[in-house]
């Protein structure tokens, strides 16, 4: 196995990545006034019925700028199509939501999250994963 | 020449989101099924996932499952219910990405199921959607719908043309 993945994922990665950065920051603008660490962070989605699956994604400044990072970091991973960095970027995206899940529901959590951003930090490592260490198979790489 | 009338339905762009559109709304459904479970409180038992779940014994549906949900999930909550929220999240994350998507759904009927189980005769709730929840799983699954716009599409090419077994499992899970 190469030091890169195959080409043809690369849309699904940027597609991936910019998606997760845009709502990254669209938690970082919601969650402006709030404190950097603050336990209660600011849904993204705010109705008064719990019924939308918005709800369920909350940021604090901290939380929103981990998921711009994560975001991030994805982009360069379809740039680039190194293994070890979208090994490193899905072993941080599951820091993260371990760190969530663990915290969730307390008062002293520090990202400001909610099950949805467990399943967001999730879903980004489980396909980094997945398309990284997927063999190529069949479909040939174009001269770089 | 092929034309669009030509084309069965589930090859025609239209089903194809649709079929899409109903993963990524199951996939939303369960994100929002873990969001209400509060697993600091899983070490204790009370609180509402606790009632809703001892619904399968005060308004009981089927004795079999009541006395299952009586005698060996409510004495063991703590893993009872980090297993049901565990599988919750991987349900969300696997339909939203479309990965494995026919195993997931599988899961995710399976999931519909125990709680049709659980709350079919409990008052307020309405049975039927549950009952629309195993339907829509079984679409999913039997469409095997992460095959388009989905992590499935892209990858089952590279799962086809390898001889390994993880490939062969995908193949099949996809």
């Amino acid at each position: 196995m190469s030091g890169r993945f195959a080409i043809d994922r690369r849309v699904t990665l940027y597609a991936m990545g910019g998606l997760v950065a845009a709502v990254g920051l669209f938690g970082l603008m919601a969650a402006r006034s709030l404190g950097f660490a603050e336990a209660h962070g600011v849904e993204v989605v705010d109705v008064s019925a719990d019924y939308m699956w918005g709800r369920q994604l909350a940021f604090n400044p901290l939380g929103a700028l981990c998921v711009v990072g994560v975001g991030l970091a994805t982009l360069a991973v379809a740039a680039t199509r190194l293994r070890w960095l979208a090994v490193g970027t899905a072993a941080a995206a599951l820091g993260l939501a371990l760190v969530t899940t663990l915290q969730l529901g307390r008062d002293d959590q520090i990202l400001g999250s909610r099950a949805g951003n467990v399943v967001l930090l999730t879903a980004v490592a489980v396909a980094l994963l997945v398309m990284a260490l997927t063999p190529s198979g069949a479909v040939a790489d174009p001269p770089e | 020449m092929t034309t669009a009338t030509d084309l069965h339905p589930l090859e025609g762009r239209s089903a194809r989101l649709t079929l899409a559109a109903v993963r990524v709304m199951l996939a939303l459904l369960w994100m929002q099924g873990a969001g209400w479970k509060n697993p600091s409180r899983f070490g204790t038992s009370g609180g509402f996932f606790y009632d809703f779940t001892a619904n399968a014994v005060t308004h009981e549906v089927f004795a079999p499952w009541a006395w299952i949900v009586d005698k060996l999930i409510l004495p063991n909550w703590t893993v009872f219910a980090w297993s049901a929220f565990l599988i919750e999240v991987l349900l969300a994350v696997f339909l939203l990405l479309g990965l494995a998507t026919r195993l997931w759904a599988l899961v995710g009927a399976a999931q519909s199921l125990a709680i049709l189980l659980s709350v079919a005769n409990t008052p307020d709730e309405w049975g039927w959607s549950y009952w629309l929840m195993i339907a829509g799983h079984l679409a999913v699954w039997s469409t095997a719908a992460g095959r388009w716009y989905g992590i499935d599409g892209v990858l089952r090419p590279s799962w086809a043309a390898s001889e390994g077994a993880f490939a062969r499992l995908m193949m099949r899970m996809s």
